[in-house]
């Protein structure tokens, strides 16, 4: 551990009032940017030069795929769900009609 | 530790290669983009294939995954990298290399997604593989003139 002294913008500092622990608020925010920071780097390396007309039109176009897939997978979670929830209410109706036999 | 996308050995090709790495990073983009915290998954086999397959430009790609996930192990915080290389393990085998026979490339990553709840990323689909198997098919639709958009190479 290091201890640091910082210069904040006053906007900054005013959000930071707010902060119980300023430490542990910054150290997620550098690693955070540090993480996208490398992760930016790794892609870009790979890319090779790309103009932005080009990065905006395959951006918009594998958005369009992902979104499709995650929202054939919340479909199918969402069947599954009721599908469980007609089973559940199943066994309750024979739990609850074994408890009135019991009675 | 959420992991919602998964690249198979196709996937892993197309982002060694600098006429299709494109699609990939942008689409590890947008899973780093909607939540910082989430993962792309990239299975051991799959990366292993890819790297002995590309040229030496796309194993310096390669590498630099490698390298990022093990910078993220050394601090004890496999949430610092966005990568995580998702090992083949014994349970996992035997499935694993039963879809290989059938989907060339895909058997361990298909075994990775449905176990995540993930997204498979790949060139060659493979639906037929898992009713529960949800796909970004990265190869398809690019253009109109070309319905059948980008290709990767059989490495099989």
């Amino acid at each position: 551990m290091k201890r640091v002294t910082i210069t904040v913008p006053d906007d900054v500092a005013e959000r930071l009032e707010s902060v119980e622990n300023v430490s542990a608020f910054f150290t997620e925010a550098v690693r955070a940017q540090d993480k996208k920071l490398r992760t930016e780097a790794i892609l870009r390396a790979a890319e090779g030069n790309v103009s932005e007309e080009e990065r905006r039109r395959v951006r918009a176009k594998v958005r369009a795929k992902f979104a499709e897939a995650e929202a054939r997978k919340a479909a199918r979670q969402l069947t599954d769900a009721q599908a469980a929830k007609v089973r559940a209410d199943e066994r309750k109706a024979v739990a609850d009609q074994e408890l009135r036999d019991a009675a | 530790m959420t992991v919602r996308l998964i690249l198979d050995v196709s996937a892993l090709l197309g982002y060694a290669n600098t006429d299709t790495a494109l699609a990939v990073g942008e689409l590890i983009r947008e899973v780093r983009d909607t939540d910082p915290n989430d993962h792309i998954g990239i299975p051991a086999s799959a990366l292993l294939t890819a790297y002995a397959t590309t040229d030496d430009a796309g194993r310096a790609a390669l590498s630099n995954i490698i390298t990022d996930v093990e910078l993220a192990r050394s601090r004890q915080d496999p949430g610092q990298s966005a990568f995580l290389v998702l090992p083949l393990t014994s349970t996992e085998v035997m499935e694993s290399a039963d879809l290989e026979v059938n989907w060339p490339g895909r058997g361990h990553a298909i075994v990775e997604a449905l176990r995540h709840n993930a997204v498979l990323a790949t060139f060659r689909p493979c639906q037929d593989a898992s009713p529960r198997l949800d796909i970004v098919d990265l190869g398809a639709g690019w253009t109109d003139d070309d319905p059948d958009g980008w290709e990767i190479a059989d490495h099989d």
